[in-house]
């Protein structure tokens, strides 16, 4: 009975998307690299992550969450110096220096820097009290966005980068900072852009925007990903070709298709059709998330609440928008789908927070 | 501070409806996207995928063998380990284009910068795979085998390689293959641009039943060009197998006979008009053309002034000189112009308007006949049988004669030239041509026809070269056809009265070829010996020989059953009779040993 009516509520629901997704995302994983034969062993770490996600969605879903205010500056700084760390002693893995190696299993900080990022910047933005943010707050709050930025881009990781500057941006529209301050800083920013082109970029970088321009210029470099892509997506058609019976991902037609373009190993399998069902799971997801910011009763719990649901929109949109040729390749994971531990990790750690949110609304 | 809190909060949650609107935008997007790559454009990008994954590799067809008539190889195959580049697997990136120049330079025995410079050359074409080395040898088989994983835009390929055992044995008449021009491979949509294809001779008249049909492997590939698994694969089906009318051994002698000269010996079974030998010195190797030859080898051979790519037999065109009096002769003695018995005096020289005419024996022959002209061969005589008949009817007789058309042997050849009536020829040009000299011209193998048709009673055969096509489990497919292109326009008793006379060329003392007679058989022939000076080949006439003339002979034997008619020319031989006959008693004698 109980467990009846937990899942009439946003959270019972939100799981139950969850565990839709993350089965799916699985037995996708499972498609992209079955074939692979040692890089089987993917699947089962990511089985044992999903299993240890489970159990941190549990943790963070029963914890004090205002515990995360006294302690997020701690863990704002812990992930700061992880990045710095990082920069000196990981092992450079083909030019990018993005892991800890702990046996087994390796930790990306960059992952864990979202998710730190977002309690950190609730937690001041919620501190000031104020209606309407100033400008002194604006720019304090760029400087914390700043640090974690400028970090993440030396290692090189521009996924995360941009998807920290979203955050920065979205939350800073929720915390209504005026739209004057909004405006001027969107313009500064643009006026910086071939600044940021010439002098921040690195040529691979530089190399993919231009292929994300131009796809048909070069198809066997830079535009490869992308026209590979939209082959493995458009060749599955209405209906798809079926589990374990995509061509373009499997031969390696498809590059990075475990991590940053699984979902056209997805749209290859499963056609137009899966598509929508999948698009319709994330947009439930978010909905929901929206949905528990709107009845957040503390601005704290309020930012929380609509970083988190941003967290997943961006990373969703820009995952997906990429792999259609819609956006410029940048290595943006796609929640619950793609390989990777520590954002799995992370996901399910927002996923928790969420929850945790809900059950204190209807608490009260 | 509560209150406070709630205002905040209430302030704040009005822009959730904005981000909620901006999701709801942003996932009409992408489905809208999702349609268009899926639903619209689905097909398209199904039939990109399946290119993607497949690949149809060919497997080439062994071409089918050439034989002679008694069974020797002529052409044949050989398996060779053929390096070969697909410039469209090479990503354009310019450190990868730099290892494999790297890795391949000491394979193909060229500078680094060399083998870049190849390699840029080939990426204009990308979809043309090109040969970089045949002939691997083992060595280079197993480095290359062993380094594929990083190379995937090498491959190795055993090909079965045309081969010429016997060099440059028939050379003319076999002809060669080489690999398709771009021109051909635009006309044949199921070649591919590494093919071989027939470029001369047989090997290109026969081409598609030679050629076979190739096999087709389908491989599964993935985006590094490494073959995953073979889909389906077609066996290729051998070309079928060529038997020649022609016999080695004799084409062997025929050329070993030429050698050091510049001629063509040509041999006719009379009675069907097949083929026995159709030598052309000098001659060329066509395995230079499979394996493919440097620069300077290939400017040697094409601007050699002997032209040894020409086949002389067939399209070489000569004036026939003194042989041509047959023509003369049989036009006369149809048109009853002269009898048997009408006799013409020779002094040396014929007047003719105000032009002399001069016979080769300044001192004259005396009074003749035509049995007696033709023995000795007199001008005179035929000078004077041109005058009378005039250039017209002699043209027309000619023609009869199987000369100024094509022979439809199959292989290049000329037509060669008889004045035309339509023409304002000079008064002269008749008593030229009626001594084989003006503006006429033949091709040895036009004689050859035309002495066929003296020995097998007036049938002109169409020459035949294949005696039969068997396919490659040795049935019969098509087998030779003694074709008759016309008749010889002469009644059995001047046949007979002009085959008397060649009798006496070869065996009257008087005889133009007595000197070259055989103790053994009996050989009927003419000698000729043609004017060089009115010869449009300017090239020759720098040679210091090059004023010298033509030495011609034609004949059969044995002259009552003639099995094999013989066609000799020795460009600037000098005297028929003194180089040419001789040569052609030889070849003679030696196939009558062998066949008897």
């Amino acid at each position: 009975m109980k467990i009846t009516r937990f899942f009439l509520t946003t959270s019972g629901q939100m799981l139950f998307v969850l565990i839709t997704l993350v089965s799916i995302g699985l037995l996708n994983l499972y498609s992209a690299t079955y074939y692979l034969g040692p890089k089987a062993i993917l699947f089962k770490k990511q089985i044992f992550w999903t299993g240890l996600g489970f159990i941190t969605l549990w943790i963070f879903s029963s914890i004090e969450y205002h515990k995360l205010r006294i302690y997020a500056y701690h863990i704002y700084t812990i992930i700061v110096l992880l990045l710095f760390a990082l920069l000196f002693i990981a092992p450079s893995l083909s030019g990018t220096k993005r892991w800890f190696t702990l046996g087994p299993i390796s930790i990306q900080p960059s992952e864990l820097a979202k998710i730190v990022f977002i309690i950190t910047i609730a937690h001041y933005l919620s501190e000031t009290k104020l209606e309407s943010q100033t400008l002194k707050v604006f720019l304090k709050t760029l400087i914390l966005t700043v640090i974690p930025v400028f970090l993440v881009v030396l290692e090189p990781d521009l996924g995360t980068a941009v998807i920290l500057l979203i955050l920065f941006g979205s939350m800073c529209v929720l915390s209504k900072v005026s739209n004057k301050i909004l405006l001027v800083v969107g313009g500064l920013a643009l006026a910086f852009l071939p600044f940021i082109w010439k002098f921040m970029l690195k040529d691979y970088q530089r190399a993919r925007i231009l292929g994300f321009l131009f796809p048909h210029k070069d198809p066997l470099g830079v535009g490869y990903h992308v026209l590979q892509s939209k082959t493995a997506i458009g060749s599955g058609r209405l209906w798809g070709k079926g589990f374990l019976k995509g061509t373009q991902s499997q031969l390696h037609f498809l590059p990075e298709h475990y991590t940053d373009f699984v979902f056209s190993v997805f749209a290859e399998q499963w056609g137009f059709i899966g598509c929508v069902i999948l698009l319709t799971l994330y947009l439930l997801l978010i909905l929901m998330g929206i949905r528990i910011a709107q009845r957040a009763n503390h601005p704290f719990a309020f930012l929380l609440a609509g970083g988190i649901t941003a967290l997943f929109f961006w990373q969703v949109f820009i995952n997906i928008a990429m792999t259609l040729g819609l956006l410029p390749v940048v290595g943006v994971p796609l929640p619950f789908m793609s390989y990777g531990g520590s954002a799995m990790l992370v996901n399910f750690i927002a996923v928790g927070i969420l929850i945790n949110i809900d059950i204190k609304n209807w608490r009260k | 501070m509560s209150i406070n809190k709630d205002c905040i909060l209430s302030n704040w949650k009005k822009r959730l409806k904005l981000l909620q609107w901006l999701v709801l935008c942003f996932f009409i997007i992408v489905i809208l996207r999702l349609f268009h790559l899926q639903v619209v454009k689905g097909e398209f990008y199904e039939i990109r995928a399946e290119n993607n994954r497949l690949e149809i590799e060919s497997i080439p067809a062994p071409r089918g063998v050439i034989y002679d008539r008694k069974g020797r190889i002529l052409a044949t195959n050989r398996p060779c380990f053929c390096l070969l580049f697909y410039p469209q697997k090479l990503p354009h990136k310019k450190d990868i284009l730099e290892s494999y120049a790297s890795f391949l330079s000491p394979i193909l025995k060229k500078s680094p910068s060399e083998t870049m410079f190849m390699l840029k050359k080939s990426l204009v074409y990308p979809i043309r795979p090109i040969y970089l080395k045949k002939d691997l040898t083992w060595e280079e088989v197993t480095t290359l085998e062993a380094s594929h994983y990083f190379f995937s835009a090498l491959k190795i390929h055993v090909t079965p390689l045309r081969f010429y055992p016997h060099r440059s044995l028939a050379c003319h008449l076999l002809g060669y293959v080489s690999l398709i021009s771009a021109e051909q491979l635009k006309s044949m949509p199921e070649a591919e641009p590494i093919d071989f294809i027939g470029k001369m001779g047989i090997e290109k008249l026969f081409q598609s039943a030679l050629a076979g049909k190739k096999g087709k492997r389908f491989l599964e590939v993935d985006a590094l060009g490494h073959t995953r698994r073979v889909l389906k694969e077609t066996l290729p089906i051998s070309g079928n197998n060529l038997y020649l009318t022609l016999d080695a051994k004799l084409q062997a002698y025929a050329e070993q006979l030429l050698k050091g000269k510049t001629g063509v010996i040509v041999a006719l079974v009379p009675q069907t008009g097949e083929v026995l030998t159709l030598a052309s010195n000098p001659g060329f190797d066509p395995n230079l053309f499979v394996n493919g030859m440097d620069k300077k080898t290939w400017q040697k051979l094409k601007n050699n002034p002997q032209n040894p790519l020409q086949n002389r037999a067939t399209c070489g065109l000569y004036p026939a000189g003194s042989i041509l009096k047959i023509v003369t002769a049989l036009a006369a003695l149809e048109n009853k112009v002269i009898s048997a018995h009408t006799k013409i005096n020779c002094p040396g020289k014929f007047v003719f308007g105000d032009r002399v005419f001069r016979c080769w024996k300044k001192s004259g022959h005396g009074m003749l006949d035509v049995k007696r002209a033709i023995i000795q061969s007199c001008d005179v005589f035929f000078y004077q049988l041109g005058a009378w008949l005039g250039i017209e009817t002699l043209a027309d007789y000619a023609k009869q004669c199987g000369f100024g058309q094509y022979s439809g042997i199959g292989i290049e050849e000329a037509s060669g030239h008889v004045p035309t009536s339509t023409h304002k020829w000079p008064k002269g040009e008749a008593l030229n041509m009626a001594i084989g000299q003006g503006s006429f011209l033949t091709t040895p193998l036009q004689i050859a026809q035309f002495f066929a048709a003296l020995a097998n009673g007036g049938n002109i055969y169409g020459p035949q070269i294949l005696l039969k096509m068997l396919s490659p489990q040795g049935k019969i497919m098509k087998k030779g056809e003694i074709k008759i292109n016309s008749k010889l326009p002469i009644s059995t008793y001047n046949l007979k009265l002009i085959k008397e006379a060649l009798v006496g060329v070869m065996n009257d003392p008087r005889g133009t070829g007595y000197n070259a007679r055989s103790h053994r058989v009996v050989i009927a022939g003419k000698t000729g010996t043609a004017q060089v000076i009115s010869l449009p080949q300017k090239k020759l006439s720098k040679l210091p020989v090059s004023h010298r003339d033509h030495a011609w002979f034609a004949g059969f034997a044995p002259a009552k059953r003639p099995q094999i008619v013989v066609v000799v020319l020795i460009e600037h031989g000098g005297h028929g009779g003194a180089t040419a006959a001789p040569i052609a008693t030889k070849l003679i004698e030696a196939y009558l040993d062998e066949n008897n």
